[in-house]
Formats: structure tokens, sequence, C-alpha cells
């Protein structure tokens, strides 16, 4: 591969530029404790708005309820609520965390807490998991970003202060794949590389008079973007790849289409995949306006979990579902939920965790945690303990300030089989 | 006049204007100056200076560095066939005396200040009012200690000091903007000792809570606030005054556990180093706290301003870290420094003659350093450091390429004007009407609240239904009656909105005491849309005396399309277009206005200059791509590579026909102009280098044609995607 693009585009390369380390070199993790990591991939299905977890994860009696009813499931003695009858049948693989909890009630607050276990400050950027995943480890597949993220949202923390490289690569609409990855129309390959190579020449010039590390950098971005353009792996950001009846079963929704981009990635080496599923800030009507995004989720999902699960893969995936807040167990005049920080469900499948299983609870009503209360740097210490990160090491900011991955959280480890 | 100027017209004769120094310091001299102490700098450490630039190389940078963007290349043409000792100079003075001057600067400060156009948070307009102020002050080249101040000390309404956007942007967040204002102003971070002492300055978290007690109780005042039913009718369309409270007093927090002070002990104001700042018995704290900030005698202002620009030009400060200021903090060239300081205090804060004396320094107008400098070691300044442009350099380069027009302002800034206009005359309607009678009319005679209440129930009976008949237990007969039980009920709502809407603006009126005719209302509403927005709605086609322009007649609309054809045209025939070209040439120029979604993929706002588009641009922008800041974190902009850059430059439609290289655009203009391959190939690298090929480079691009690249477009496509086209030599 190296030497092959070197010749292509005929000019010296630095040998750093083509990571000799092999994908499959870069598979196995260990955490920090020297154990082996539970999970080697995430894929953390974020759902924006606040989801009702009275509605989902945590079904009630009585008047917090509403109409929604709860449902058996394939796990003994675990409900959920009949807006999730596909996800029913593979609750015996996760464990729902029924104590969440957070101190933030507004979106972009909430949203950025979950993402990064910081405030929102104005002095400094905090980074989401995926980067701290790409700054700890590099990427799983050296050919394809360190990790994704599929959705709408433009707020997202990104890699923070940590450099360019472990940026999530933002792919807006699964269904139109990767953008500016094919040559030009009509543009030839073999003249596209005539016309790299035309560049290079007429830049040499420049390069050996200025010999400064941001204008080797540009090089050798060029010869990484066409690494990737390259890369055999590429065919993981192509949904047309999978059969009809394939993409059907995950749902037509972005959503769904974005857990099946999903699990293309993950079996190609991305090891952090973020799919946004919009939709849950139900202030008004929540009881008819929680189906779309529910049967989306529950398409996505159970999809997703059949599917990992028959190809072996998710002994090693944990899937995350969570959200930046729960609603309220009041239901307003308008038949809506307010936003609800205090108590919130999340829950977790496959990557080693407990199958089957409940963590925590809140009362009747939905309103507090009664039990194993968990935060949200508690919760993120949790995914990372799973990818093995080091949750003690200390990263200093450009400005020099000290930062943790999730902010000192307890991870919870009595959720791990 | 300005279209022409941009249509270059006047270039031709580039107004050299004469050396405009203020009157007690000559600029020459500070220049050479600053040159002398930096030769003996250099001599001492036994460096010397970079040779000097060539025209080409100076035309290029420093057009860059005041214009913000490439010269096209009649300017550098003009410019290099101008014959004058003194050309140089004659060049900076021009270029500090345009717009593009302006729209520059206020992207460099738009990082510094985080500004953001829009928020959902902010009334509509009032951030527009705070762009506003910023381009106000820097094209009328205000002092920059007066604009600090302005800034710092703003209160009122927005259309009575847009500075108030400064407070503004981080409503709700006090000490964060306490924090962001001692950072960026006087290099002192303080951000740690917001939560306890800091860890390794010497700052305390009461030293934070004494500077930050001078402008707590600022904030957001809405006096219409107890007044819910009137603000209702007007959504987002009143805003608030920026004020202050001199009942709160800060307090320690009970989370306090440093050794001196105890949670709840009240805390005074008391400045963090300099000339004491007491605030007297009628004083205003903010006011006091933007004197002290502010001000020579303080001694970190001065420092930092001079070294932010030294930065912008050199690429690395005199002091490395001039944000983060320490009592320990040596500048790497102490006369140089202080000569600075004194030069900027001498020059009453006048950004625009510092920079200046700057531009005609032998070493600015040196080579590029071609060597990174050791972070570590004390960098001697042989010139400036070789720089990737900022984002917003890159994009007004493309837009000078593909523009006609590249100084033209964007239309949809228009519309903000007009939300700021419509935000101001409906706070004033609110703050002038008798709230009694209007609540009665509100409540009684046009009864909104209760024509509401039946529209929002009819909905709620409409939505059940639909979701029943979708999941197929609903009648789709019940369903057709409800929807017309509902269209009946908002189209209810709606009228009784704009009828009691009609009659506060009426009362409104006769208060003012302006005739009917004084009233404009720009078009009709359609007759159907839910509740209270509706008479909002309505209101927001009301034009009124004193709150901006009339909207424009279709005759008027009409008219200034067809002079900017007529203009267009006539620029046309002048460069050669053939007349069966032109009316797709009045296209092409049409669609760079249109706000759309590129063919390559992000979202194209249109092509205007970046001080002219939403900021931050949204993320898939080309700004965005190339490293604009987001706005969430103080000087944020980045300069590095990313893949996605490559591919947006490599693989987009940006560097195809249907981009900067299409037929009409002013590049494939110039470059069609040449008959010959090597004429083109010249004309290419003129436009995009500032100079011609040189042979070598000719030699290449002939054994580039062996291997089957003919087109000049191949020669283009290669130019773009190369690094000297991004740097600044």
């Amino acid at each position: 591969m190296a030497k092959t693009a070197q010749t292509l585009l005929g000019v010296g390369l630095l040998p750093q530029v083509f990571p000799t380390e092999s994908f499959a070199a870069t598979q196995s993790r260990t955490s920090q404790e020297g154990a082996k990591a539970p999970a080697k991939n995430v894929i953390y299905l974020y759902m924006a708005g606040g989801q009702s977890h009275i509605d989902t994860w945590d079904p009630k009696q009585g008047e917090s309820a509403g109409p929604t009813k709860p449902i058996q499931t394939s796990a003994d003695g675990i409900q959920i609520s009949e807006y999730l009858p596909r996800t029913a049948k593979h609750m015996h693989l996760g464990t729902i965390i029924r104590s969440m909890s957070s101190t933030q009630g507004a979106h972009a607050q909430g949203n950025y807490y979950m993402h990064t276990s910081y405030e929102v400050r104005p002095t400094i950027q905090h980074p989401s998991l995926g980067a701290w995943l790409s700054h700890f480890q590099g990427p799983g597949n050296p050919t394809l970003p360190a990790s994704v993220y599929v959705g709408g949202d433009s707020g997202h923390p990104a890699a923070g202060f940590l450099p360019a490289k472990d940026v999530p690569l933002f792919v807006n609409n699964p269904n139109n794949g990767l953008k500016n990855l094919e040559f030009q129309k009509g543009l030839t390959p073999e003249k596209h590389l005539e016309r790299m190579k035309l560049a290079f020449s007429l830049d040499n010039e420049f390069h050996q008079k200025f010999r400064t590390s941001g204008v080797s950098a540009y090089r050798e971005m060029y010869e990484a973007a066409y690494r990737m353009m390259k890369s055999a792996d590429l065919v993981a950001f192509d949904l047309s790849q999978e059969p009809a009846e394939i993409r059907a079963a995950y749902g037509k929704d972005i959503f769904g289409q974005g857990c099946l981009l999903a699990r293309r990635l993950v079996e190609h080496g991305v090891r952090f995949v973020e799919v946004g599923c919009p939709g849950w800030d139900t202030h008004v009507d929540n009881f008819n306006k929680i189906a779309d995004p529910c049967r989306a989720l529950d398409e996505g999902l159970s999809a997703l979990l059949g599917d990992l699960q028959s190809r072996g893969l998710l002994r090693d995936t944990l899937v995350v579902v969570t959200s930046e807040f729960g609603r309220t167990p009041a239901i307003s005049n308008t038949q809506g939920r307010g936003h609800h920080p205090a108590a919130f469900s999340s829950v977790l499948f496959g990557g080693g965790v407990r199958a089957g299983s409940v963590h925590g609870a809140t009362d009747p009503t939905g309103s507090q945690v009664t039990s194993r209360k968990v935060t949200i740097p508690d919760f993120n210490a949790t995914l990372a303990h799973a990818l093995g990160l080091p949750l003690q090491q200390v990263t200093l900011s450009p400005s020099g300030r000290p930062f943790t991955v999730a902010h000192k959280g307890k991870p919870v480890t009595e959720l791990f089989a | 006049m300005r279209r022409l100027l941009c249509l270059g017209i006047s270039i031709a004769g580039i107004v050299f204007a004469p050396w405009g120094a203020p009157a007690a310091v000559s600029l020459k001299h500070a220049a050479a100056e600053i040159d002398a102490i930096l030769d003996a700098d250099r001599k001492a450490a036994a460096i010397v200076r970079n040779p000097p630039i060539s025209e080409e190389v100076f035309v290029r940078r420093v057009f860059l560095d005041v214009a913000g963007r490439i010269p096209t290349p009649h300017e550098t043409l003009t410019y290099l066939q101008f014959q004058h000792p003194d050309k140089r100079a004659m060049l900076i003075e021009t270029l500090m005396q345009r717009e593009s001057y302006t729209s520059n600067f206020f992207n460099f400060w738009a990082d510094i200040l985080r500004y953001v156009s829009w928020s959902v948070h902010s009334p509509a307009g009032v951030r527009y009012a705070y762009g506003k102020h910023l381009k106000d002050a820097l094209s009328t080249n205000k002092p920059y200690d007066r604009f600090v101040r302005e800034l710092l000390s703003a209160k009122g309404y927005p259309w009575e000091n847009g500075a108030v956007g400064y407070y503004e942007r981080d409503h709700g967040m006090p000490f964060d903007n306490m924090a962001i204002t001692t950072r960026i102003f006087l290099g002192t971070q303080m951000e740690c000792a917001q939560c306890h002492d800091h860890p390794f300055d010497r700052w305390k978290q009461t030293d934070f809570y004494k500077i930050a007690a001078y402008t707590f109780g600022e904030g957001r005042f809405d006096p219409l606030s107890k007044q819910p039913h009137l603000a209702g009718i007007i959504g987002r369309f009143t805003a608030s005054l920026e004020s202050r409270d001199p009942r709160r007093v800060l307090k320690l927090p009970k989370t306090f556990k440093e050794s001196d002070g105890k949670p709840g002990d009240v805390i005074l104001p008391t400045p963090l180093f300099g000339p004491p700042a007491a605030v007297k018995p009628g004083e205003d704290p903010g006011e006091v706290f933007a004197q002290w900030v502010a001000s020579p005698q303080n001694p970190r202002f001065t420092t930092v301003i001079v070294n932010r620009l030294w930065k912008k030009l050199f690429g690395v400060g005199v002091i490395r870290d001039f944000d983060d200021l320490r009592d320990s903090t040596t500048p790497m060239v102490p006369a140089l420094e202080h000569y600075l300081e004194k030069l900027m205090v001498a020059l009453g804060y006048d950004m625009k003659a510092f920079l200046t004396v700057l531009l005609n320094t032998q070493t600015y107008q040196s080579a590029a350093s071609a060597v990174d400098p050791n972070p570590e070691a004390i960098h001697h300044f042989p010139g400036p450091l070789l720089r990737r442009m900022t984002a917003e350099q890159i994009w007004d380069s493309l837009v000078a390429l593909v523009s006609h027009e590249p100084e033209a302002k964007n239309w949809v800034n228009e519309a903000e004007e007009r939300k700021f206009h419509i935000t101001h005359q409906f706070t004033d309607l609110l703050l002038e009407s008798d709230h009694v009678q209007l609540r009665d009319l509100y409540l009684n005679e046009f009864k909104v609240p209760e024509w509401d209440a039946q529209a929002a129930k009819a909905q709620g009976e409409l939505q059940v239904e639909q979701d029943a008949v979708r999941r197929g237990s609903g009648s789709a007969e019940h369903l057709a009656k409800l929807k017309e039980a509902n269209a009946r009920a908002q189209t209810q709502a709606g009228e009784a909105s704009i009828l009691f809407a009609k009659r506060a603006l009426e009362e409104f009126r006769k208060k003012r005491g302006w005739t009917e005719d004084q009233v404009v209302i720009d078009g009709e509403m359609r007759p159907y849309a839910p509740g209270h927005s509706h008479g909002s709605q309505w209101l927001q086609r009301v034009y009124l005396p004193g709150y901006g322009d009339s909207p424009k007649t279709p005759e008027q609309t009409k008219a200034e399309s067809e002079a900017k054809n007529r203009r267009l045209l006539e620029y046309a025939a002048r460069i050669g277009i053939a007349p069966k070209d032109h009316a797709g040439f009045l296209k092409y120029c049409e669609k760079l206005e249109a706000r759309s979604r590129g063919p390559w993929g992000g979202l194209i706002e249109s092509w205007y200059r970046a001080s002219e588009l939403i900021s931050p641009t949204p993320r898939g922008h080309f700004l965005r791509v190339m490293g604009q800041s987001d706005r969430t974190l103080v000087d944020n902009g980045r300069q590095d590579p990313g893949i996605p850059q490559a591919m947006l430059l490599m693989n987009s439609d940006l560097v195809s026909s249907n981009g900067l290289m299409h037929r009409f655009s002013p590049l494939m203009i110039s470059v069609g102009k040449e008959q010959t391959m090597a004429g083109k190939m010249d004309a290419a690298y003129l436009a995009l280098f500032s100079r011609k090929a040189t042979p070598a480079e000719h030699a290449l691009w002939e054994k580039a044609n062996g291997q089957g690249l003919r087109d000049i477009q191949d020669l283009i496509y290669a130019l773009l995607n190369t690094q000297q086209f991004i740097f600044i030599q």
C-alpha cells in the first residue's frame, strides 16, 4: 500500500505517513489495569431532545404512565413500554440502567454534559468519548477515521481541545455515503493522478524552500486523503452494498440507516460510531408524538442487535442507548412532558455487559432515583472502562489545564459480566 | 459607486493616498526604529534578517494581511507597473482605507470575541446590532481603548448601543464572561480561579470574585416581563435592556473552601493589579471597571494588544503567551516590547496607524522564515513566519476568483437589519402602551386566549384522529370533519390575534401622532396560521416612521435590478465578453448570490465574503472545513490540515467548471484572454500567485502535457491543490 502510493504520487514520503501496523494488529487493546477490556467497539445511539424514560425503558403504573402500557420482554421479569415491541425480544442481551441522573436541564447543556462529562464552559471545549478513544488508542483501521458521527447535530463537541486528527468524521445522511470521496465527474483516476503529480512537482520548489511542519503536514494530508480514497474499506460507507431486505429491516429513517452504517463501519475497524435519533422533545402531545422516534429506535436498534449477534460482533461491541435527560412524570395540560434530569434511563447491550438485567430503580412515579444512582461522569467512566481507556490519566489542554476522560466518574463495573 | 469599485474600474487608478500619519508621530520613523531595535537584537544573537522580498511576494502578502484576500490580476499588475520609490507605503495606505480592511479585521475580532450572528436565545436582530457595532468600530478606526471601554461598559437597548452584545453573548454566564474579559483584554487567565485558587498562577478564588464584583448584577432586564400577555403576541421580537441591579451584591459561594474567606462573605469590587479603582458612591461599577481595564496605566492592557496585532502580521507575538501573562513573563525582545507599547500609547491606540508602522518595517518586508521556530527558544524575528491563510482568507480569495463583485454586500443582512427594526418598534410599542387598556382588549374584547384554547383543542382532536387512522382504527370521514373544524378554529384564532395587534398598533400610532399614511403595511397575510404568532406575523409587515427604511416598491426593486444588470452588461462588454454570452453571464452573476446548497456538498451560503455570511457558518461549509472558528472559544480558528480539506479541494465541484473554473469566472476570463498556452499559464499564475510562472515551471507544465494533461483546467486544478496557494509567503 505504502509503496504503491509513493510511486503513484511520485514523491518521497515520510515513513510515518503509512503506519506499518496492520488493521489486525490494532485489534486487541487492554484496559489500564492490564486486564482485557470488555469491549472493542462502541455504537452510541443518542436520543436527542430528552427521551421519556417512562414511555420507554422504565414504564410505570398509574397517573404518571398516562396511556402508555408496559409489555413483557425476553428477559425474565423485565418490562419495557409497548412502544418498543421489537426491542423487547432482545432485552435478554442487555442491561437497563434506570438510575441515571443529570444536573443539566437544558438541551444544549445536557447534551454537552452527556457527551463530555464536563459542563459547558466558554473558556474550553472538552472532547467527546470517540475523540478520547482516538487520542489514547489511535484509529482502529488506519485507512478510516477513528470515529464517526452520523446525524445532524451541529453542536456536537467533537474532539474539543484535542487535535484535528481526533475529530470524528461527520456524516449527515448515511444514505449519501461520504462527501467528496469519489473523483470529480468526468475525471478519470489516471488523469486525477497526473494532475496531483503536476501539483506536487510544481510545488516542489516551495517545499524545498519552506521546510516547516505546517507545509509538510499538508502534503501528508493529501497522501492520507489519497490513501483513504484508495482504501478497500471505504466500501463500509456504501449502504447500497447491503441487500434490500437488510436495509428495510433497519427502517427507512435516517436513524435506522445510520445503525446499519454503524454496523458496517464497526466491521471495517471503526471503533466508535455515534448515531443520532431526533424527535424526543415531547413538550406537547407526548403520547402521539413519541410513536415516531420510538418506532425509528425500535426498528433500528432491534435490527442492529440481531445483525451484530448473528455476525458474532455483539460480544465485542457495546451498544449504548442514552439521552441528555428524561421527561417529567407529570403530564401537562397539553398532554406533554417537560425536561427531567433527576431520573432517567440508559441501556447497554453486548460488549461484555451482564445480560438481561436492570441496574438501579426510580420511585413508583419515575420522578427520583431510589437506588444505585449513576451520574453522567459515572456513566461515561463505565463506557471508557469498557474500552480500556485510562480514567486516571491527566491530559493537558493547549492552555495547560488538566482534564481526564469522564471527569473523575466511577465506572459501574458490576454492569459487566 | 461601491459596485463600480468592485468591478475594478477605479482600481486602475488606485488612489495612492499621501502618507496619512497622525500629527505627533512619524510612522516612517517608527518603522525605522523597530528595525533598528531588531537589527541590534539580531546582531547580538548572531542572526541576520531574511532577504528582502520581491514586489510580487509583497503585493500578495500585504493584500492578504490588510484586505484579507489575494489581489486580482488587475490589482497586481497595476501595482507592479506603478513607478514610485515609496510605492509599498502607498499601497499599504491605500489598502488601509478600503472596506476590505473592515471585512478582514472583522473576521479577526469575531474569532477573539466569539461573535455569533444568530441565536435562538437572543431576540431577533440583536446580534445583528452587535455585528454592526463591531464593523462600524473598525470602519471608523475607533481607537482600541475606546472600543474596549464601550464593550465593557455598554448599557441600554441594542438600538441605543450595539455594544451590549458583548455581555449578551454570554447571557446567564457572568463569571465566564469575566474570565473571557480578563483573558482577551488583559492576557490574564482566571478560569481556574472561578472555582478554586489557580494551581500555577498567583490568583486566588477571592481575586476572581473581587474582579467579578464589578459587573455582578448586570444582565438583561425586561420591563415587559410582567406583561406576559403582551410579549406573547410579539414572540421573539422584543429586546431586553442591558442594565445593572444595584441591590445585588456578590458573596463567596457555599462551596468556597479556601482559607482567605468564608462562604457568604460579601466581596467588594477590587482590581487585580495596577492603579486603584474604587467605586465611589453614585458611580457605575461597570464603568469604573471599563476605565481600569482600557487604560495605559493598566500594566497589561497595552501589552496584549500590541502582541495581538504583531502576531497577526509576524505569526508569533513578542511575548508568545500574551494571553496568559504571569509575573514571570519576559518578552523575547524586551526593547521591542517596550517600544511597541510606547508607540501604541503615543498613537492614541489607533490600530490602523499601528499596523501601518509594522507593515512598513524592513522586517515585515523580508522573506518568511523557512523553518519552524524553536518553541522553547527566543525568536529574533528575522522575518514573518510562513503562515497558512486563515479559513476566511482562503474563502475570500476564492470569492475574488469566482465573483465579479467580490466586495458586494449580502442581501440576507438586509433581512437581519429589518428584524432589528421590527424588534425595536415592537418593544417601543409595548413600552409606550396603556397596559391596562391593552390587557382588557386582549382578554375581553378580542378574547385572544379563548380563541387560542379552542384552536389548540381542535388541533389536539385532529392529531388523535390522525394517529388513529394511521393505526387503522380511525374513520376517514370523521378525520375530514376534524380537519375542517381545525382550519376554522385556527383561522378564528388567527383573526382574533390580528385584530388585537391592529388595535394595539392603532393606539401606538395615535400616541406618536403619525398619520395613517405614515404607517405602511407591506403585503397581505395568508389567512391561515396557528394562534398567537399570527398577530406577530402581521405586525412584522408594519413599517413605522423612524424604524428603518420603508419597504421597496415593486417598481423600485425592478429598477434596482435593471440598473444592476445594465452595470454588469457594460462591464461584460468592457472585458470582452461576446454579446451572445451576455445573458449567460448575467445568469452566472445572479447564481453567485443565490443561497443554496452548493454542488460541492457543503452548504454554500452564496459567494459573499466571509464577513458577510452568518457567523459561524454551519458545519460542512467550506469555511468550517478549512478551520473557521465555531465561536465557542476565544481565538479558535485553526490552520492545521484535515482529510476533509483535501477531499473538498480535490473531489468537490469547487475546482471544476461548476465552480472556480466556470467559463464566466474572473479567473477563467483572464486566462481565456490569452491565446497561447504559455500565456494562459502566466495568467493563471498571476491570478493565484500574483506572479508569472518561471521557465522551470513552464518546463514542468510542458512535460505534463506529454502525460495527457492538455487543458489549462488541468493546470489550474493542480495549482489550487498546492501549498503555495494557501500559505502566505
